[in-house]
């Protein structure tokens, strides 16, 4: 008895060379020989075109699965609580439109003990292939997930030699320092550069940088003066407003974490 | 002066209430400059993150956007927050800038550039993109002796179009698949641009589509000539549709390309569930991005496949997202195995489908997608949920559990993914059958779904 796998495989042939080469194959009793007694084919090359279409339909229609595989010795278990939802879903925001603010979110879930969603860590692997320093800090927060599935995609997720692709620049002294100083002396240095539109727009991307790193304490000081500033108006309006969008996601970021 | 739109109306383009506030945000005049409209478009620069402001274009004509930040959401909120701008009137009439004009003249030239007729949709069943609207009533069809005979010479056109299809497949059986004139593109555009011609749309792109696989990889011709076989299916029951019982025929029309109008979908009785919204792919279909969105019934277990198309710089409509479940009516297309329905009435918002789908074993989703195909065996893509481990077996990815294994054929940005989510367990995971394998579209967990279908983009 001619299966459909053997029936298939002489029309390949014949398909392959063609009826001016071959003759059509007789199709053994059965259905597809039913088929073409129904409604005779007018020659060679109907005739293998009729049966090409009747045993490719009934090939789809009779799906079945090839045999099961073993499957492989499964993750080792992270006991750690995942990260909130909220925080996965503003991660890959921020990766699109806040890259300056993803340091922080690490630092966060690292503090907070939690460990990356599944989709998070394979993201952001892939992101710090080149950059050994955060990708020490990704694979802390991927557990045991980090090495597993880094073994199974190496191309894709492997760690590269040749520093960091596009890391920024060190941040000049002056507004290093305001980072890290007090509250009223980092309000006081942010002032300074947005009051006049040369610096504030040649200095934007610092400025940034800035807000980003002042202590999360004072954060809330900083977004009530830009917003008094951006409400008084001035030429220096629009780069304030960017300023405090991303004040207002990074105190966004941090509440979600908490 | 051109009539301008009402902030409602802007408001109600955003895909959900987050970007409706971040667009409100931007809607400010202190945050734009060099703005500008005219009977078209909308322009500004507004400043942002980057170092330059960013370039925001509306086109209002069509409802595409174009805007330089790195969001990749599509209507960002700076080009909803400049069109709110327009609609509040703080943008005046002026002439386009550089950057304004070359997208314009871009987006002109790939609309030049596309086929009379786009992938499935006729004109009716597009979005329709000069009312933002989406409560606006559409047009009610004529019904009257013009229509009927223009239905008839259709009818004719497509008739003499599959018979000339059929004759060129009985040719191309005579020659055989070594031809060399199967491996020029040419001859196959030459086939797709009659089926054109003939108002088969449908089968003229899946004419193309097959052009790329010849000689591509071992095992081609067995690839081919099936297709070659589904053609002449469809070729021979599209000249005899009177001779087919009703669900098939109307099976047949679709897939040559002749789509019912949606107003007589929407006049039929809709199937009411309450729908798991279990996978989303977006696939670059000859200019136009077709996003399909796959739903579940969860008392019916029926399938479901809403279409959205786009144009280069329009949006998708993002209505329904993965991991949710909305209790609403679906009115399905005729056909003898019918996937594709049209959203009716919405009876809540779409909440967090915690318990997520129901799911199959290997072998029971294989049954299901068997039986999807002996109805219509010309199908390109099949749902199916399947509580299955991902498995790296034999140089191939494949899903498996102890009834047996599929293999996957999925992006390469998915699969780390889907891995990953497994962890090497069983995972529920929703993919679409194609005959190149599967496709997986999301996983479901206790937290929500994790879309992992394909993003194509232009």
């Amino acid at each position: 008895m001619t299966t459909l796998v053997e029936q298939w495989s002489a029309l390949a042939t014949v398909g392959l060379l063609g009826t001016d080469r071959r003759p059509a194959p007789e199709p053994p009793p059965g259905a597809v020989h039913d088929l073409l007694e129904a409604d005779p084919p007018a020659d060679h090359a109907e005739s293998v075109l009729a049966q090409v279409a009747a045993v490719a339909a009934a090939r789809r229609a009779g799906l079945r699965p090839a045999e099961p595989v073993a499957p492989p010795e499964p993750c080792p278990v992270d006991e750690r609580p995942l990260c909130p939802p909220a925080t996965s879903q503003r991660l890959f925001e921020l990766l699109d439109t806040e890259p300056v603010l993803v340091d922080e979110w690490l630092a966060l879930a690292t503090a907070g003990g939690f460990r990356l969603a599944p989709d998070v860590a394979v993201a952001l692997l892939a992101r710090h292939r080149h950059d050994a320093d955060r990708r020490a800090i990704v694979a802390d927060l991927a557990g045991p997930l980090a090495p597993w599935i880094t073994e199974q995609f190496p191309l894709q997720l492997g760690a590269r030699r040749g520093g960091v692709v596009g890391a920024p620049a060190p941040m000049p002294p002056e507004f290093a320092a305001a980072a890290g100083a007090p509250v009223e002396v980092s309000l006081a240095f942010v002032a300074l550069v947005v009051t006049d539109r040369k610096h504030v727009r040649r200095d934007q991307p610092l400025l940034l940088r800035l807000i980003a790193a002042v202590d999360p304490a004072g954060l809330a000081a900083h977004i009530a003066a830009l917003d008094e500033r951006a409400t008084a108006g001035g030429d220096t309006t629009p780069f304030v407003l960017a300023l405090l969008d991303v004040a207002r996601t990074r105190r966004a970021m941090i509440d979600e974490f908490s | 002066m051109t009539e301008r739109w009402r902030p409602e109306h802007v408001l109600a383009l955003a895909p959900d209430a987050a970007a409706a506030a971040a667009a409100r945000g931007m809607a400010t005049p202190s945050r734009w400059s060099a703005a500008g409209a005219d009977d078209v478009a909308v322009w500004g620069l507004c400043v942002g993150s980057g170092a330059e402001p960013y370039q925001t274009v509306v086109d209002r004509s069509e409802l595409a956007y174009r805007c330089s930040c790195p969001s990749r959401k599509l209507p960002c909120k700076h080009a909803l927050g400049l069109l709110l701008l327009w609609a509040n009137g703080h943008v005046p009439e002026g002439a386009r800038p550089a950057h304004a004009a070359e997208w314009l003249a871009r987006r002109a030239e790939r609309a030049a550039g596309r086929p009379a007729r786009q992938a499935d949709p006729e004109p009716a069943d597009e979005p329709n993109p000069t009312r933002p609207s989406r409560a606006g009533g559409e047009p009610v069809p004529r019904r009257d002796g013009a229509a009927d005979k223009r239905a008839m010479e259709r009818a004719a056109r497509v008739a003499a179009g599959l018979r000339q299809l059929d004759r060129w497949l009985v040719d191309r059986m005579r020659a055989g698949l070594t031809d060399p004139s199967l491996a020029r593109y040419a001859t196959w555009d030459a086939v797709a641009a009659r089926l054109v011609d003939a108002q088969a749309p449908s089968l003229a792109n899946r004419v193309k589509r097959l052009a790329g696989a010849v000689g591509t990889r071992p095992g081609w011709h067995e690839h081919v000539l099936a297709e070659l076989g589904v053609l002449h299916l469809l070729a021979r029951g599209g000249a005899r549709l009177h001779e087919l019982p009703s669900d098939l025929a109307a099976g047949v029309r679709t897939a040559i390309g002749w789509a019912a109008r949606t107003d007589d979908i929407r006049a039929g009785a809709p199937i009411t569930d309450h729908w798991h919204v279990v996978g989303r792919s977006d696939i670059l279909e000859d200019r136009i991005v077709v996003r399909r969105t796959w739903l579940r019934g969860d008392t019916t277990r029926r399938w479901a496949m809403l279409l959205g198309f786009a144009a280069y710089g329009q949006a998708l409509d993002s209505a329904f997202a993965v991991g949710t479940l909305v209790h609403a009516d679906l009115h399905f297309y005729p056909g003898a195995a019918p996937l594709r329905a049209l959203t009716g009435v919405v009876h809540a918002a779409p909440e967090l489908d915690a318990v997520g789908p129901p799911a199959s074993s290997i072998a029971g989703a294989c049954d299901e997608v068997g039986m999807g195909l002996a109805a219509e065996p010309w199908l390109e893509r099949h749902p199916m949920t399947v509580e299955a481990t991902p498995v790296h077996r034999g140089g191939r990815w494949v899903l498996t559990d102890h009834t047996g294994s599929l293999a996957l054929a999925g992006t390469p940005e998915a699969l780390p993914t889907l891995v990953a989510c497994a962890g090497g367990r069983p995972a529920r995971v929703t993919a679409e059958w194609t005959v190149a394998g599967l496709v997986p579209v999301a996983v479901h967990g206790e937290l929500g779904a994790v879309d992992v279908g394909p993003r194509e983009a232009f």
